[in-house]
């Protein structure tokens, strides 16, 4: 496979380095009256496909007053069947239509055919690939499949992750960083991701200081591959005995990752930001105040330099 | 899928077939000795990360099915809408990754249990008539076009073509279903009477409900068929086109008149 540098100017990346929110259906009226101060605004692509209907025009208008990031759940980058050609076509119809500033999936499989059956199912989640050169194949050749089709680069996010895959022949890191040099794709950091798959390796004695491991991991991270950074709230499960943390997009983004965003920005320098809440949505205000807490953030960073 | 795939005997592939397999599998045990036989580090951690993706499946298989049949969760009760969610999902799984589309086999589920089809006979058609009104909220747009209708003065309705409204359909049944959907989205208590023909549509961005008139399946049917409005007439014997004409345009269920079979939508 040929290798593929990013370039910094590529059609389709987000020159802004401000902070966003995601954009959900119970905010949709709020966020449209108000027309808050953001720098852009990201929406699950999945909910937006389809030739027509409300939603479409709902996200129309929205663009009409803020770049748009389209973010995919569902494209299943590292599935061994490979990519949907109907969810590329959608996407690909999507993207023609709203000129989105970012387009972004996952570093996960999330299709297949189950033992003795002969179709494919779908499990609408994000599902662990191992650090493997072979999920690093799948996942290049997805990626190139997706961006020959939109004809610009796509922005792949790392994994939060609940079970542990066998066969990792690399670093989470060297796994993406090979995945942004062959493919020509981008990153999208999710710093909340990293948090919470340290703190689970922490509660299997696997890491003494989770908070210290995630700076290790920033610091090792190529600041030319990162386009975007996602932050985001998690919750802590307790069930038969067992605790587990679960990135469930629900809360508030937690002290630990604030002060991780902080030296990301330090080491990675500026790179649009979004909250993201998913479950349990506040009302809209709670998200502009978590983004002019991420802006004041970046804000203190540039000011430290 | 793509045309490259990966071998099924690869370790990747039988990653992804393990994690499939023990999402699908009945219980979080069987789940849990697809990818961690007895024996391994962290059995019981790798348990409560499997039981994680499984719940998540469940919660999704109820918010989908939920956001696209809300009179049938209604009518047999959240806890039987979550039973049937997750039913549907082990049975009938979805195949795409656009979950807003998946769900359309829950008519085919329901008629598959017996007893809540002796319990809710009318269960099914409710919910092939709520698949209809769910899945036309993405379809295409479509504008009216005012001007057109004066075709319908002068014009022979052998040489005129009709364009309707997106998703629009008619479903034949032996029980009060539009009845039912409408007592169920306004609250109201009315009994049950016959059978009733649902007809739907798209007005605007909203799908809208009511019962159809006597012919009216057969002559949209027609339509839909590429016929000309004459021949649709002709399809139809009983149907009431002049009573019909008005409320199909105030209603955006007629959207215009073209003289050219080319130009019919």
């Amino acid at each position: 496979m040929a290798v593929r540098q990013p370039v910094s100017a590529a059609p389709g990346l987000c020159e802004a380095a401000g902070v966003g929110i995601g954009w959900r259906h119970p905010h949709y009226g709020d966020l449209l009256e108000t027309l808050p101060s953001l720098a852009f605004l990201e929406v699950h692509s999945e909910n937006f496909f389809g030739a027509g209907g409300a939603a479409l025009a709902v996200l129309e208008q929205g663009r009409a007053h803020y770049p748009v990031s389209l973010h995919g759940i569902g494209l299943g980058l590292g599935s061994v069947a490979g990519v949907e050609p109907r969810h590329l076509e959608q996407l690909a119809m999507l993207v023609a239509r709203i000129e989105p500033c970012l387009v972004s999936d996952h570093a996960c499989f999330t299709h297949g055919v189950l033992p003795g059956q002969a179709t494919t199912v779908h499990t609408g989640d994000l599902l662990p690939l191992p650090f493997s050169r072979a999920a690093l194949d799948v996942l290049c050749r997805n990626v190139q499949v997706v961006q020959d089709r939109l004809r610009r680069p796509l922005l792949v996010e790392n994994l939060s992750a609940y079970v542990q895959c066998p066969d990792n022949e690399m670093t989470e890191v060297e796994f993406l960083h090979a995945l942004a040099r062959r493919s020509g794709c981008r990153l999208l950091l999710d710093i909340n991701n990293l948090y919470v798959n340290a703190r689970n390796a922490a509660l299997r004695s696997e890491l003494p200081d989770p908070q210290a491991a995630v700076r290790h991991t920033l610091d090792m991270l190529d600041p030319a591959l990162i386009a975007e950074i996602h932050l985001a709230g998690h919750t802590d499960v307790h069930d038969g005995g067992v605790h587990l943390v679960i990135d469930d997009h629900g809360q508030r983004v937690c002290d630990e990752v604030w002060a991780l965003y902080a030296h990301a920005r330090e080491q990675l320098g500026a790179i649009p930001t979004l909250i993201e809440w998913d479950t349990g949505l506040p009302p809209l205000a709670v998200l502009l105040d978590e983004a002019a807490r991420a802006a004041a953030v970046a804000d203190r960073v540039v000011q430290t330099v | 899928m793509s045309a490259q795939t990966v071998p099924a005997d690869t370790a990747l592939a039988r990653w992804q077939q393990s994690l499939l397999a023990a999402l699908w599998a009945p219980t979080h045990d069987e789940a849990l000795d697809q990818l961690a036989p007895p024996g391994v580090a962290h059995r019981h951690v790798m348990w409560r990360g499997i039981a994680a993706y499984r719940s998540h499946a469940a919660a999704q298989a109820v918010r989908s099915l939920g956001a696209a049949y809300p009179v049938v969760e209604h009518l047999v009760g959240p806890e039987n809408f979550e039973t049937l969610s997750r039913l549907l999902w082990r049975e009938r799984p979805p195949q795409g990754g656009d979950l807003t589309q998946w769900g359309a086999a829950l008519a085919a589920q329901i008629e598959d249990l017996p007893e809540l089809v002796a319990d809710q006979p009318f269960l099914a058609d409710v919910a092939r008539v709520e698949w209809a009104l769910h899945s036309m909220a993405t379809l295409g747009d479509a504008q009216a076009e005012l001007a057109s209708f004066t075709l319908l003065t002068h014009e022979d309705p052998a040489k005129l073509w009709l364009d309707l409204a997106p998703g629009t359909a008619c479903f034949s049944s032996a029980w009060p279903v539009v009845t039912l959907i409408e007592a169920q989205r306004s609250a109201s208590s009315r009994p049950a009477r016959s059978g009733e023909t649902a007809r739907v549509w798209r007005s605007g961005w909203r799908p809208r409900l009511c019962k159809a008139q006597p012919g009216e399946p057969a002559f949209l049917r027609a339509v839909q068929e590429g016929k000309s409005l004459g021949a649709a007439l002709g399809s139809a014997p009983g149907f009431d086109f002049s009573a019909w004409l008005a409320p199909a345009v105030q209603e955006g269920l007629l959207l215009r008149v073209v003289p050219n079979p080319a130009r019919h939508a």
